[in-house]
């Protein structure tokens, strides 16, 4: 009963929507990076892969997934254009397979603040929080990503001890992610496990606005939004015995993995 | 005493302030509006190396943290969408403001999706699918097409113009440098990368403490082939004029990261020299004194008495190998107790060779020139079986190697000669046996204590026995005969203590002991002016050593510069000619990178070569059916003198690579020899007299590479030129100078999606200067080689290649020759089942023969080689 009377706390809150502070300004260089991710740490030879974009203005930069985004697309044609209609067997799995990280990061450096935006279970939730201080550690190794020369890197930085690799002759401090703050863009970056590695396969220049139209999302505090999400990942259901409702379904109430990029507050 | 601290307080306070001065300041730009985001770097002056780095706030403001050490430091402030700014700057100037201009932002559209080079610190990574087509049969046809990558016609593979030193597959050393094998029948498709180690030291423990300047090569495979056998059957069935045409091949593979097997089994008739296979073709440069068992065998894998053969041309052996040729190999590496890796590998060659052709020789005698025409038709038949078991552990602190290499061979040789010189012609049948039988162990440790010094020992020892026999008959059978039992033994074993400190300090001690014996004996040569005594036609001498040798080193390995200098001294002794000798063969290397793109190395060494028995027979030896030679009991004493220095460039994100090399040898020895002739008989005597010989090489590579159209651009320069002194008849000094010189550009393209084309052009020049106070001769011969190659790719299953190429010759006398070679294949592939089927067609002109001339000291010599005809080949292969 306490489980249901979460789940109705959580859905009401997700239906007042608030709309957090970003930065509007013209992106002028686009880096698509591919993603690969260890949800569970005990089956490690099992990744996630997907291509994610860092859209780069001049005080700030917008970062997203280009599956979500093509996930979050499909949804909405398959709603405008066959409302009402069946999906062809799989359509179904194959649209959730391809779905991709629904993370949004924007990083505005006037402010130096972050906005981010994630979703658990079906809602978005956002919390800003201060640009926070990586305290890179130059070394002398080199390597080339994309063809540029890279200058290796390291820190540590909420549990977790990165390597990065960042190119001095593209001049902007950014990087996927919350990752910032080296003198040169960051093509490569991967923590010591290997839990999260980030490849640039691509550099553009581009000339269109940072989208500014950010997801119907609640607003909370960076501490409430781990809570719901650990509350998530311990009971995905969030209570609700799924198979009360329909006994043929095939879905467990178990936990999922925890492994997410910050391991700590610090 | 409180003053003192008082004094000590503030010194410390005052060098811990100057010890931290850093930067700070504001960036803004030219409208003085401050700007967010702004990269400060902070290099060192003169090797720019990133110091340290601050990014401004969104007030502009920076701060650069890291305390600077240095005096005065480059200051580079940058920014997309504005100019770069750079200051060199006393690090006392701690306030440094800048104002930025704002630019357009310069960036290219698209800077490259995946590159197919990478670069880790000293590895380069080339993504092999990028290079390959499906016109490529196999790996060495696509590291032929790698920027910074060459493949030379024996199959060596040079890194920027100088040969690796390990090939490695999944990094394991399973080939122990016989590579070539492995490129002729690593399928690319099999293979994901391949990687160029920089500077490697192939023993891990001694990685910045002996540099190397050589590269290291390793071949990474798909994870779909990871540990799974590859079996491949390819069968080839064939037609010339005269004979019918077989080329079999049975592949075996399976490379894992613990086990690994290589078994092939290779037939053919149709001009694939298989011998080739057995070499080794990298160099041990470990520094070990001395050399590696292998590169002894080298020295002699040749009878010291043999037919009188032609010189090869230097075309492509396809056009003029006529042989029977088998080959089998199997080699196993196996990872014991995770570190050990053992590997033995067992070969087993049984090749026949047939040649026909005549030889023009002209030798510069002084008084007057002689001049010998040998038509000639030879057979060579070589059965040789190899047996190698190697346990390798190389690892961070600990290095154990034992080698045991076992080989046998048997050679027979036969052939007939119509010589014809002046008015007189003379039919000589040659016949030569040749066998060695090898046995040696190397076994060298390695230990670094708790303190990282480093504690070696190597013990090393071979034992060789060779018979050798030669017969001429003429036609009055006639028989001229020469014995030869040559056995070599040699013992060494030293130790070597390494102080791993920021100075490098080595001392080493070890002796050694040889002893060698040759038995000969010559009878029946035609000549008896030439051989007046008696008693110069046998011999059985004894020759034994032993050296006591130790050795200082110092070397310096710092990320830029590398130093090396050794200091080793000898004490030699003769026991049979109670004679001893002293000296010192100091060696010593520098290696310095200018930027991450130029690096200069520099060496100098000089060498005592201790003498072998062979060079030291007192008997005349038949070397061939008509030259004798023997050395007037004068123990050779050769030193060598050499200096190179060298000039690399590579940069791997626009893929250039440059390299020029300059080579300055001497070589001095306590002998001359002093030629004599009969007729068209010939002796040369080895007499006490101070001789010298110098070499200088210059050599340039230039390589580009252009990914937008896939193609490659090399052009490559190089001069050599020798002088050497001679005594000829009546005792003429003649001054004798070798000189060759050539140019070579090839372009290597993938333009088309549908066409891969290859040009090359080579022009070499030799000349020969022969200078007594009678004579002075000067003869020059000129080649060009044009070679255009073209493959059609229709579509990924069927391919069609053609490949013309041009010589054209111009010899001494003016006898321009012009030859035209052309070769025609057609690959199809069944995808299904994995087959593949292949039509080759060659020497499509059917060019009879091949002309060219070499040089060799006071000798020119124009050999014309009769060519294989045209050939018509159909190959099936298929895996299973």
């Amino acid at each position: 009963m306490k489980k249901l009377n979460t789940l109705i706390i959580i859905l009401l809150i997700s239906i007042c929507n608030t709309k957090a502070q970003i930065i509007s300004e013209r992106a002028y260089m686009l880096c698509n990076y591919s993603c690969k991710s260890v949800s569970d740490t005990s089956r490690r030879d099992s990744t996630t892969k997907e291509v994610a974009s860092l859209e780069i203005g001049k005080s700030g930069s917008y970062y997203y997934s280009i599956n979500h985004k093509n996930h979050e697309k499909a949804m909405l044609d398959f709603k405008n254009n066959h409302a009402g209609e069946r999906r062809k067997p799989g359509e179904s799995l194959k649209m959730i397979l391809a779905m991709g990280t629904p993370m949004k990061v924007y990083k505005n450096h006037k402010e130096s603040s972050i906005v981010y935006f994630d979703k658990i279970a079906l809602s978005y939730y956002t919390f800003e929080e201060e640009m926070p201080t990586f305290d890179w550690i130059i070394q002398p190794d080199t390597m080339t990503v994309l063809n540029q020369i890279c200058q290796k890197a390291t820190c540590y930085f909420r549990g977790r001890s990165y390597e990065a690799w960042f190119s001095q002759a593209i001049a902007v401090s950014e990087g996927p992610w919350k990752f910032n703050g080296l003198p040169g863009l960051i093509l490569k970056i991967k923590d010591s496990r290997n839990d999260y590695v980030f490849d640039a396969i691509e550099i553009k220049k581009i000339d269109y606005d940072i989208p500014t139209e950010t997801p119907i999302a609640q607003k909370v505090s960076k501490e409430k939004f781990l809570s719901i999400y650990k509350y998530f990942l311990t009971d995905p259901m969030m209570g609700v015995d799924i198979k009360k409702i329909n006994p043929n379904i095939k879905l467990s109430n178990t936990a999922l993995p925890w492994n997410p990029l910050e391991l700590t507050d610090k | 005493m409180k003053r003192i601290f008082c004094l000590f307080f503030c010194v410390s306070f005052c060098f811990k302030v100057y010890s931290q001065s850093s930067f700070s300041g504001i960036i803004t730009d030219d409208k003085q509006q401050v700007i967010q985001g702004v990269s400060i770097r902070v290099y060192e002056l003169h090797t720019n190396i990133l110091q340290a780095f601050a990014i401004s706030n969104g007030k502009g403001l920076y701060r650069v943290n890291k305390p600077i050490l240095q005096d005065s430091v480059k200051l580079l402030v940058s920014m997309m969408g504005y100019t770069s700014q750079q200051r060199v700057v006393h690090r006392s100037a701690i306030e440094q403001h800048f104002s930025l201009t704002p630019q357009a932002i310069e960036l290219k559209e698209v800077i490259v999706k995946n590159p197919p080079l990478t670069q880790r610190h000293d590895t380069l990574s080339y993504d092999i699918k990028k290079f390959a087509n499906s016109a490529d049969r196999n790996l060495g046809d696509v590291l032929k097409k790698l920027p910074g990558v060459e493949v030379e016609q024996n199959g060596t593979v040079k890194y920027n113009g100088e040969a690796i030193n390990k090939y490695y597959t999944q990094g394991k050393d399973l080939f122990e440098g016989k590579y070539k094998i492995a490129n002729d029948n690593f399928r690319w498709q099999d293979v994901e990368r391949v990687e160029v180690l920089e500077n490697h030291q192939p023993i891990k423990l001694l990685t910045d403490i002996k540099p190397s300047t050589q590269a290291g090569l390793n071949v990474i495979f798909k994870e779909s082939v990871k540990a799974k056998w590859i079996r491949k059957l390819e069968g080839g069935l064939g037609k010339n004029t005269d004979n019918f045409l077989y080329d079999n091949t049975l592949n075996i593979i399976r490379i894992g990261a613990s086990t690994q097997s290589f078994s092939i089994l290779k037939s053919n008739n149709v001009g694939t020299d298989l011998s080739a296979s057995t070499a080794s073709l990298t160099i041990d440069q470990l520094l070990d004194g001395g050399g590696s068992s292998y590169s002894i065998l080298q020295k002699n894998n040749r009878s010291l008495s043999s037919i009188l053969g032609l010189n090869q041309p230097a075309l492509d052996k396809r056009f003029f190998l006529f042989n029977q040729s088998h080959y089998l190999t199997s080699k196993n590496l196996w990872t014991l107790r995770k570190i050990y890796d053992t590997v033995l590998n067992i070969e087993f060659l049984k090749d026949k060779q047939q040649n026909e052709g005549f030889n023009e020789n002209r030798y510069f005698l002084g008084k007057d020139t002689l001049n010998i025409r040998e038509q000639q038709a030879n057979y060579l038949a070589v059965n040789q079986l190899e047996a190698t078991l190697s346990v390798v552990a190389n690892q961070p602190k600990y290095y154990f190697s034992n080698k045991f290499f076992f080989k046998t061979s048997w050679q027979y040789a036969e052939g007939s000669i119509l010589n014809n010189s002046g008015n007189k012609t003379q039919t000589i049948v040659q016949q030569n046996q040749f066998d060695t039988q090898w046995v040696s162990n190397e076994l060298k440790m390695l230990k670094k204590n708790a303190h990282n010094h480093i504690l070696e020992l190597r013990a090393w020892g071979y034992y060789l026995n060779s018979p050798q026999t030669l017969n001429a008959i003429n036609e009055k059978q006639q028989i001229t005969s020469q014995d030869i039992r040559l056995q070599k033994s040699f013992a060494q074993a030293y130790t070597n203590f390494i102080l791993n400190k920021k100075v490098k300090l080595n001392v080493k001690a070890g002796i050694e002991y040889a002893n060698q014996q040759l038995k000969s004996s010559l009878m029946g040569f035609p000549s008896s002016k030439l051989v007046s005594d008696s008693s110069l036609l046998s011999t059985n001498q004894s020759l034994s050593y032993t050296r006591a040798f130790a050795e200082t080193g110092y070397g310096i390995a710092s990320e830029r510069f590398k130093f090396n200098l050794s200091l080793p001294l000898s004490f030699l002794y003769w026991q049979e000619l109670n004679k001893s000798h002293f000296y010192g063969e100091p060696k010593v290397m520098m290696s310095y990178l200018f930027s991450s793109k130029w690096s200069s190395n520099v060496n100098y060494s000089y060498n005592y070569t201790i003498a072998e028995i062979n060079e030291f027979s007192q008997a005349f030896i038949l070397l061939n059916y008509r030259n004798i030679e023997r050395n007037n009991a004068q123990l050779p004493e050769n030193q060598r003198h050499a200096a190179n220095w060298s000039l690399n460039f590579k940069d791997v994100v626009s893929f250039w690579f440059f390299n020029t090399r300059v080579g300055i040898n001497e070589f001095q020895s306590n002998l001359v020899s002093v030629q004599q002739n009969d007729g068209i008989y010939l002796s040369q005597t080895k007499i006490a007299s101070v001789n010298s010989n110098q070499s200088l090489t210059l050599s340039s590579d230039l390589s580009k590479y252009i990914y937008e159209i896939k193609t490659k651009f090399t052009l490559s320069a190089f001069k050599q030129s020798q002088q050497s002194v001679r005594l000829l008849s009546d005792n003429q000094l003649a001054n004798i100078q070798n000189g060759f010189y050539g140019l070579s550009f090839g372009v290597n393209s993938k333009f088309l999606k549908w066409l891969q084309t290859s040009l090359d052009i080579k022009t070499v020049r030799s000349q020969n200067k022969i200078r007594t106070d009678k004579l002075d001769t000067f003869t020059e011969a000129k080649k060009i080689e044009l070679t255009f190659q073209n493959d059609f790719i229709i579509s990924n299953r069927l391919t069609f290649g053609i490949e013309a190429t041009n010589y054209l010759i111009e010899n001494p006398n003016n006898r321009s020759q012009n030859y035209w070679f052309l070769d025609g294949s057609s690959t199809y592939h069944f995808k299904k089942k994995d087959i593949e089927i292949s039509l080759y067609a060659r020497n499509l002109t059917n060019e009879k023969s091949f002309q060219t001339i070499s040089f060799m000291d006071n000798s020119s010599t124009i050999t014309d080689f009769n060519l294989r005809p045209q050939q018509l080949l159909l190959k099936c292969g298929f895996k299973f």
